[in-house]
Parts: C-alpha cells; sequence; structure tokens
C-alpha cells in the first residue's frame, strides 16, 4: 500500500512539473499556480481542521497575512523578496500562536468562534489601513520575485510554487504517519480518551494551529510574489467557507483530501467562469449533500466503497 | 462643550440604537437555535436580508400595504426556518453540533445565490413603518424607525420570556438546552424542539430584516456582515443567554457608531469582530453571562 | 488500509477534466453564422459577488453593443465573437480569466475590467505586457497611467474622470457661493482617488474641505454627518457607487441638512432607481454625471442627443427596464474599439491603438469621446454636467 501511494505521488508530481512546462499558454501556467497555491492552502487547513478536528474560520486572514506581510516589506521595506517570503510564514505562525493559545484551552466551538473574529478583523483591517495596505485598491508595484539579481518568469515561479506543494505534502505525509499525526487524530475523535492516554491536546493543537498557519503565510508569499497585486476581497468570509467547502469535499484528514479539494475549486473556478450564476449554487449544493450524507469526502466515501467491495470479493480476509 | 458636539452625541446615540436593534434580534436568533442545537445557524444573517427583500419586494411589485408586507415577511421566516431545520438537521446522518454548522455555512452560500439570480441582484427599498418625519431632541434628529426597532427588541424581550416561561414549547426548548440527555429521557422530542427553534430564530431575523430596510436598502448581499455582526453580540452576551444577546446587540451598536462618529468610520465594521475577540480571551462566558451551564474552563 | 488505492483513480479523473478544459471555452455569442474571421472581443464583469449590481448593468450594455454591431453587419464584414467571464470581484480570479481570454479565446481586445478600479488595474498590468488592446469601464486613473509611472499604450478608458467630475462639481459650487464642504468618500478604489481629485482642486475654487471616508456596508451616516455639521459647510458631497449613497440622502434629510446646503452626489447615482429607492430624501439632490441622464434636454444639434437616445431605447427594448451610466461604459467601451478596428482595418494592436488615439468627437451614449497620445480617458471635461432630481427624472441644471 505504501509502495502504492509512492508511486501516485511520483505521478502526481511529475505531472505538476511537467504540464506547464510542456505548455506555450501562460493561461494554463497561471491555472497550476493557483492550484499549487490552493494545495498548500489546504493541506495546511487539513492539519488543524482535518486532522486535528479543530473548525478554524481564520485560514483566508492568515493567507492574505502572508500575502501582505511579504507585498509590505517588499514594498515599503524594499525587503529582498526571499526575506520577505521567508518573513510571511513567521508572521502568520506567531499570530496563530498569540491567537490559540488562549482560544484552544476552552472547550467546544470557542476556538470557532475567535477564529471566525481574527478572521475577520484581518480582512478588515486589509481593507481600512490605507496607509501601509494601499486599502481596497489593493497594494501596487510589488517587484517580481528575484534571486541573486534574476528575476523570475511566472514559470519559474510556478516551478518554485509546485516544488513547495510537493514538498509540504511530503511533510504531512510523515506527520499523519508520526505520533503527532496518531496523537492529534486520537484527540479529534475524542479529547478526554485521548487525555487519557497521555495526550497533551492543548500544546498538541496549539502545535497543529501554529503549523496550518505556516502553510498559510507561504501560501500568502506566493500568491504576492506570483499576482504582483493583492486586494482584500480575496480574503475575506467567503474564501474561508470556500477552503472548508474544499477540504470536506475533498475529505479532511486524508492526505490526498486537500489535493482533491484544490482540485475541484480550480476545475470549477476555470468551467464555471462562464456561467457565474451557477457557480455558488452547485459549490453550496454539493457541499450540503456531503456533509449530511457522506461526512468523510470523496476519498472517505470511495475508500469506504472500495473496501466494503474488497471485501465481498474476498469473504476469507 | 457646545451645543453642536452635544448633538453630535445624541445623534450618535439615536445610530447606534437604530441598527443596535437590529443586531440584537439577530443575536437572539444565534443564542435560541443554540439554546436548541448547540450548533451556531450561519444562516441567521440570510435570514435578515430575506426578511429584507420579502418586505421590500412585496411592497414594490404588489404594492401591498406595510403591516401585510412585515406579515409575509414574517411568514417567510416561519418557512426560512422549517426549511434549515429540515436540510441541516433532519436530513443529516449523524446530527451533530459541529456537523450542524458546517451544514448552514453551506445553506447560507445556496441561499443567497437562489436569491441574487431570483432578485436580479437588485436592492430593495422599504417605507419606515409610520412616516419619516424626524422628531427633534434639541438639535439632534431622532427618526420614528429607531423607536420601532427598540420597541420590537422590548417587544421580543417580553414574548420571547412568556414563551419561554408558559408554553410546552418554550419550556422544552429551555430543559433541553440545560440538559438534553435528561429531557430526551424524559420523553421530549428534541427534533420537535429543534424546529421550534430554528423558526423562531428566523421569523426574529427577517422582522429585523423588514425594521432594518427602511434606513438602508437590502440586496442578496447584505445578510452576512449583519449576521458575523449579530454572531458577535451573541458572544458577548453568553451563547444561549437571550437577555445578554438582546443587550448585547444594542451595546455593539452604540460602540460601533461612537468609533465612526468619534474615532474613525474606516474602522467601525472592525469594532464588533474586536470586541468578540477580546470577550474570548477575557470572559468567554460572556460579559453579561451567569457562570453556570458552562464548561469553559478545561476539564 | 485500502483508502489509497482508489485516489489513482480520481486524480487522473480530474486532472483530465482540467486538462480539458483548455479548448472548453464556451462561445456565448454566435450569432450570424460567421462567414468571415471574427473580431473576438472578451469582456470581464463581476454579475456575482460586492459589485454584482454595477457589473449586471454592464454585462448588460456590453452584450446590446456587441448585438447591435453584429445586427448592423459586423466590423468591417467580420463578425465579433464574443467571450465574457465573471470574476466575482476577486483580483486573483480576474487575472487567471485575463489571461484564458488573450491565450486560449485569443481575442483581439478586451473591453470592461471586472467592475472594480482594483481589478481593471491589475488587468491594465497584463493587457500592456501581451500587447492586447484595453478598454477599461471603471473609474480610477491609475487604470491607464499608473500613478508613478507613464501612460499605458495599450489602455484606455471609457468613463469620466473623477477629476473632471471634481473640476465641474467646484466651479458649480462656487458659482453658489460654497466655500465649505462636508466631503464623504467611500473607501473603495472608486471614492478614494476621488478623495486625492478633490483635494487636489478645491484650494483653487477657494473651498475648504471636511473628509468623512465611510465603508460602503454602512447603515447609518448621522454620525459622520452631524460630526461634519459642526463646520456648517454649505455643500455635503457623497463619493459612492454603493447603496450607502441612499443612506446618505435619507440621513441628510433626516438631519435637515438639506434646509440649507446642497447635497450632492457623484457620477455612481446617476441612477433612477437608487433615486427612487431614496424615495422623498432624494428630491432635489444634485449629481454631477455624464450628460446621458439628461440626454433629451440638450439641444438639438448635439449628436449626443441622438447616440444616448438610441442607447436609452434599444437598451430598454431589450432588457425592460431602464439603463444607467454603467451600462452606457461598456457599451460606449464595445463601440470605442469597434470603431478602432474599422479604421485600422485590421486588428493589429498597434494600429489599433493609434487609431483610438486619433478619434475626436466620437459620440457615444454617455457624451463625446477624444483620445489623443496624451489622453486614454477618452470622454471630455466638458460631458460633465450638474442636474437635479426632482423626484421623477434628473433635469439638467449647468
Amino acid at each position: 500500500m505504501k509502495k502504492n501511494n509512492i508511486l501516485i505521488f511520483i505521478g502526481f508530481a511529475a505531472f505538476l512539473i511537467l504540464a506547464p512546462v510542456i505548455s506555450p499558454d501562460q493561461y494554463i501556467t497561471s491555472v497550476f499556480v493557483s492550484f499549487c497555491i490552493k494545495i498548500i492552502l489546504l493541506t495546511g487547513l487539513n492539519v488543524i481542521l482535518g486532522f486535528a478536528g479543530q473548525m478554524s474560520m481564520a485560514h483566508a486572514g492568515f493567507y492574505g497575512l502572508g500575502a501582505y506581510t511579504a507585498g509590505i516589506l517588499a514594498v515599503k521595506l524594499s525587503l529582498p523578496p526571499l526575506l520577505a517570503l521567508i518573513a510571511a510564514p513567521v508572521a502568520v505562525a506567531l499570530v496563530a500562536f498569540v491567537l490559540g493559545l488562549p482560544s484552544l484551552r476552552l472547550h467546544g466551538n470557542y476556538f470557532g468562534m475567535a477564529t471566525l473574529g481574527a478572521g475577520m478583523v484581518l480582512y478588515l483591517v486589509f481593507g481600512a489601513a490605507r496607509n501601509i495596505t494601499g486599502g481596497p485598491n489593493g497594494l501596487m508595484g510589488i517587484p517580481a520575485f528575484s534571486l541573486a539579481g534574476h528575476p523570475f518568469s511566472l514559470k519559474e515561479i510556478y516551478l518554485v510554487i509546485a516544488c513547495f506543494a510537493l514538498l509540504g505534502l511530503l511533510c504531512i505525509n510523515n506527520l499523519s504517519r508520526s505520533h503527532m499525526g496518531f496523537a492529534l487524530r486520537a484527540l479529534s475523535v475524542s479529547e478526554d480518551g485521548a487525555a487519557s492516554v497521555g495526550i497533551d491536546a492543548f500544546r498538541l493543537k496549539l502545535s497543529a494551529f501554529v503549523v496550518s498557519g505556516v502553510f498559510a503565510g507561504f501560501a500568502g508569499g506566493f500568491q504576492t510574489f506570483q499576482s504582483r497585486f493583492i486586494t482584500p476581497e480575496t480574503f475575506a468570509f467567503f474564501p474561508t467557507v470556500l477552503m472548508i467547502i474544499a477540504i470536506v469535499l475533498g475529505g479532511g484528514g486524508t492526505q490526498w483530501g486537500p489535493v482533491i479539494g484544490a482540485l475541484l475549486l480550480t476545475v470549477a473556478d476555470e468551467l464555471l467562469a462562464v456561467y457565474p450564476d451557477l457557480k455558488p449554487l452547485i459549490l453550496g449544493s454539493v457541499f450540503i449533500l456531503i456533509v449530511l450524507r457522506f461526512p468523510g469526502g470523496i476519498i472517505g466515501t470511495l475508500g469506504t466503497y472500495m473496501a466494503q467491495r474488497q471485501e465481498k470479493e474476498d469473504p476469507a480476509s | 462643550m457646545n451645543g453642536l458636539f452635544a448633538n453630535t452625541i445624541i445623534q450618535v446615540i439615536f445610530a447606534g440604537l437604530t441598527i443596535g436593534a437590529v443586531y440584537s434580534l439577530v443575536a437572539v436568533g444565534f443564542s435560541i437555535v443554540y439554546m436548541g442545537t448547540r450548533a451556531i445557524n450561519f444562516m441567521q444573517g440570510e435570514y435578515v436580508m430575506i426578511g429584507g427583500v420579502v418586505a421590500g419586494s412585496a411592497y414594490e411589485v404588489w404594492n401591498l400595504p406595510v403591516p401585510a408586507c412585515l406579515a409575509l415577511a414574517a411568514g417567510a421566516g416561519v418557512l426560512a426556518g422549517v426549511i434549515s431545520e429540515a436540510i441541516t438537521v433532519r436530513w443529516m446522518r449523524r446530527p451533530s453540533p459541529s456537523g450542524i454548522t458546517v451544514a448552514t455555512v453551506g445553506l447560507a452560500v445556496v441561499l443567497k445565490a437562489i436569491v441574487m439570480i431570483a432578485t436580479d441582484r437588485k436592492t430593495f427599498a422599504f417605507p419606515p413603518f409610520t412616516g419619516d418625519t424626524p422628531i427633534k431632541i434639541g438639535g439632534a434628529a431622532l427618526l420614528p424607525q429607531t423607536l420601532w426597532n427598540l420597541g420590537i427588541v422590548v417587544a421580543a424581550a417580553v414574548l420571547l420570556t412568556l414563551f419561554f416561561r408558559y408554553t410546552r414549547a418554550g419550556v422544552t426548548i429551555r430543559a433541553s438546552a440545560d440538559d438534553a440527555e435528561t429531557a430526551k429521557a424524559m420523553g421530549v422530542s428534541l427534533i420537535t424542539t429543534v424546529r421550534q427553534s430554528f423558526i423562531l430564530a428566523a421569523v426574529l431575523g427577517t422582522i429585523a430584516g423588514a425594521s432594518l430596510t427602511p434606513i438602508t436598502l437590502i440586496s442578496f448581499n447584505s445578510g452576512t456582515l449583519l449576521g458575523l455582526k449579530g454572531f458577535s453580540a451573541a458572544v458577548l452576551g453568553g451563547l444561549g443567554n437571550m437577555y445578554g444577546a438582546l443587550a448585547s446587540g444594542l451595546i455593539i451598536g452604540l460602540v460601533e457608531s461612537i468609533g465612526a462618529g468619534f474615532i474613525s468610520s474606516l474602522y467601525s465594521n472592525v469594532i464588533a469582530f474586536a470586541v468578540l475577540l477580546f470577550v474570548l480571551f477575557v470572559k468567554p462566558a460572556g460579559i453579561l453571562a451567569k457562570q453556570q451551564g458552562w464548561d469553559h474552563e478545561k476539564k | 488500509m485500502k483508502t489509497r488505492t482508489h485516489i489513482a483513480i480520481v486524480i487522473p479523473v480530474l486532472i483530465a477534466l482540467l486538462a480539458g478544459l483548455a479548448g472548453s471555452a464556451v462561445k456565448v455569442d454566435a450569432a450570424g453564422a460567421p462567414s468571415q474571421e471574427p473580431i473576438r472581443i472578451g469582456t470581464l464583469e463581476s454579475v456575482t459577488g460586492p459589485p454584482a449590481y454595477v457589473g449586471d448593468k454592464m454585462k448588460k450594455g456590453a452584450e446590446l453593443a456587441v448585438e447591435e454591431i453584429n445586427n448592423a453587419g459586423g466590423i468591417n464584414g467580420r463578425p465579433i465573437e464574443w467571450f465574457f467571464y465573471d470574476p466575482a470581484g476577486d483580483t486573483e480570479t480576474a487575472v487567471i480569466q485575463t489571461r484564458r481570454l488573450i491565450d486560449v479565446n485569443k481575442v483581439d481586445a478586451i473591453v470592461g475590467g471586472g467592475s472594480q478600479s482594483g481589478i481593471a488595474i491589475a488587468m491594465a498590468q497584463i493587457a500592456e505586457e501581451t500587447k492586447t488592446i484595453f478598454i477599461a469601464t471603471e473609474g480610477a486613473r491609475e487604470i491607464v497611467k499608473p500613478s508613478d509611472g507613464k501612460l499605458r499604450k495599450y489602455v484606455f478608458k471609457a468613463t469620466i474622470n473623477d477629476t473632471e467630475i471634481a473640476a465641474k462639481t467646484l466651479e458649480y459650487w462656487k458659482g453658489q457661493g460654497v466655500a465649505k464642504v462636508g466631503f464623504l468618500p467611500d473607501n473603495t478604489g472608486f471614492g478614494q482617488p476621488a478623495l486625492q481629485a478633490m483635494e487636489e482642486q478645491a484650494p483653487d475654487h477657494g473651498i475648504t474641505l471636511f473628509v468623512e471616508t465611510f465603508d460602503t456596508s454602512v447603515t447609518d451616516l448621522t454620525p459622520q454627518l452631524s460630526k461634519l455639521a459642526q463646520e456648517k459647510p454649505q455643500a455635503y458631497f457623497a463619493w459612492t457607487a454603493s447603496p450607502a449613497g441612499v443612506v446618505f440622502l435619507k440621513n441628510a434629510k433626516q438631519l435637515g441638512l438639506s434646509e440649507n446646503a446642497i447635497i450632492q452626489n457623484c457620477f455612481g447615482f446617476a441612477d433612477e432607481r437608487f433615486m427612487e429607492q431614496a424615495g422623498d430624501a432624494a428630491i432635489g439632490t444634485f449629481v454631477t454625471a455624464p450628460k446621458l441622464p439628461v440626454y433629451d434636454e440638450l439641444a438639438d444639434s448635439d449628436p449626443v442627443k441622438e447616440s444616448a437616445g438610441k442607447f436609452v431605447e434599444t437598451y430598454r427594448a431589450k432588457f425592460n427596464e431602464a439603463p444607467n451610466l454603467y451600462a452606457a461604459e461598456s457599451y460606449d467601451g464595445i463601440y470605442l474599439v469597434a470603431e478602432a478596428f474599422k479604421r485600422a482595418g485590421s486588428t493589429e494592436p498597434d494600429a489599433v491603438a493609434r487609431e483610438l488615439e486619433s478619434l475626436k468627437d466620437f459620440s457615444g451614449a454617455q457624451g463625446k469621446f477624444s483620445f489623443s497620445s496624451e489622453k486614454h480617458d477618452g470622454l471630455s471635461a466638458s460631458e460633465a454636467a450638474v442636474m437635479k432630481w426632482d423626484g421623477t427624472r434628473f433635469t439638467f441644471v449647468e
């Protein structure tokens, strides 16, 4: 089974790296850029939402915090792009830590409420603090990503983002097999149960939240340098809802769930661009259906189905 | 302090109470559904939008008198409550608070899309219930609609008290909020309880929408932010605490208005959420909540 | 343990879908079987998301213009093939859709910048880099000329400049003896550049500005208005295209400000529906806008009377609703680019840009357009007018 997974991963990596390189279109490349940024974002959200079972509604805000941190440092303080990019996840990790410290100690819905409030505050401040963020007009004048004086083209920055997305997937794969992964899953099933076998729930949840923030920060930094123009609307409440929808659709707590979720969002964006009215309608309806009837998402549901069929074919096992 | 400045202060208070009344009704809606299900109903803001759109279009398209439009808005609330409960609770395979919460997020997305298509993205207006001749108080002007909105909040407080104290349905909701297991053991049908709480919350929301529309315009997009602010008020009052929610709505409205008038109109939207964060960090059971019934410390 | 085998099925299926997208762009308008190679025009307007109301009108205006031109035999006999996408108010989406128009649909021109100035600015960058003719239907000056750079060669604007609306309004106030003004711009890409324009010009007219910026989601502006009232201004001016403008009118009436001050809105409110919804509060208020709302009061010799009249008539016939300025902006955008294609006799971007720059006194639905190599925002200053709402319609004032 493990071998199989490695093969899938290699196939997927080859596809991610090769497809835009072969294609002559800028368009295809920008679709893939968007796809990879979504993978990074959702992989991060999956850690806290899927593995730890904590409803984080600050993810678009974190994404924006990363994007604006990188952008502001590069524009206002003329920091080299690489430094600005690295500062983004650091800033988000700090905020996640400060936010998680009080809210993750509490039971129940508190964490969801606190992250909802934090996400809204971040989004609204991006629009209000126009002296540093450019306000609703957006932050302009972001330089192209460059290293040692070499400015990156769209394809080059794509390759960086794609490699990072793949790396992120590998990390999460390792994490889910590690002690922390098992502990997280135990936690999401029953916090009291987890505590009774000696798991420090609070520290674990806090680590998961900070890790998810680091991913969101990187996604934001990449977004800043690939589009070189950011506006607050990209980081509003609805994008958070879309991300949660994507995780639930793909399958929370699985390694490939975020990839499927990112793919679904990307496909929906492109397919439904000509039928704008239908996009929220279709995404929302499918989402409700999944939540009500197939809580495991696509991965989980298909997995269960396959397992059942296997059992029928091979009753001896 | 000169007279003009005093006028501004009074005016700012009026403005805060007008919108605060709407937040109150939204907040109490969150609390009622929370009592019934322990879930957060993200449809609450959309109920406000529906109330405004239904009242506004009944007025514009059929030229109905204002009371008839209000009745239609309330009726739409009943329908919206029944539908929300059916979709997010009844049809769920294994209803859980977080499952219901997530399902209401999806339902809000779908509902918004439907209203957007059905209304062709139009904005709707609705006349003040009793004219718009302002009442002069000193140099400040009070709109009759502000009095209506406050009156509705007071009426809601009285009616909800009676409902929770003296009707079977009300007592059931309270009982299941306090202890769902015992209530179940005593033969209370939780499904009916949950439906009633959704209907109640939705009707309060649509009435809030109909009383907001005279002071602004409503379109498919208006509900989400109002809902989230109302939610902040509900948390401030302590989720599940009815009177806390009603009072907190007015508080949030006032703080927001004072912020817009004297600090910065740009950051006024941030205030409600900053308050939410502050309360969660400092006193998570809500500043107006009694301490009982909350497992807010780590077990 | 079996949960991973099926990924081998799911991922390729979804990827095949994604890969198939490149060629899957749906042709929205294929009216009139193309006997000749069509001219491809792409449009991005946000018909969903926050700017949906504006975007919807803009889409309808463009759709009407494309239909009219195709029914009249196209551009030099070549029909227009029209592609439309909805960025839903999101810049990130708009950037991808712009690349899709350019790379996949191979459009010869783009008309419409997503219904928000911020989006149009992002699109302008791409259009300039790829040498694609782009006519924005949004207001900000920075679309055609970045604040720190030089005029973009391939980017034009079918809307009036906020500087010209500001100039006209200030001039009118000066004539009315106004010295102090309470100014309320919204915090969007529409209101904020206007604030800059007003601050630059007001001193020249001997006018002092008192400013209160507000968010478009505002439901009550009485705190801001009564704060401004402390300065006793002789005019209040709101700059927004959102329903908050109605709140402004209602609150101004509530506070009795209209009794001794001018209440004025910018061209975002040259919209009958908004004015009707403000009810009594709107009567007697002023709007500074291009002449479209008062086209029937223009002199018969003014060609705009005919071009605007035709637009109002055909728009009503097709959509069964009153047109507004937003619809006129995209309608004019399509006609402008069609005229340039016609004169250039080709779709070669440099030639088309040259022809656009040489357009003079081109009469559209909003008024007369004149471009030059220094001026890519074509609607002339002379096309701005002050008008007054009398409860049922706008009347020409100055």
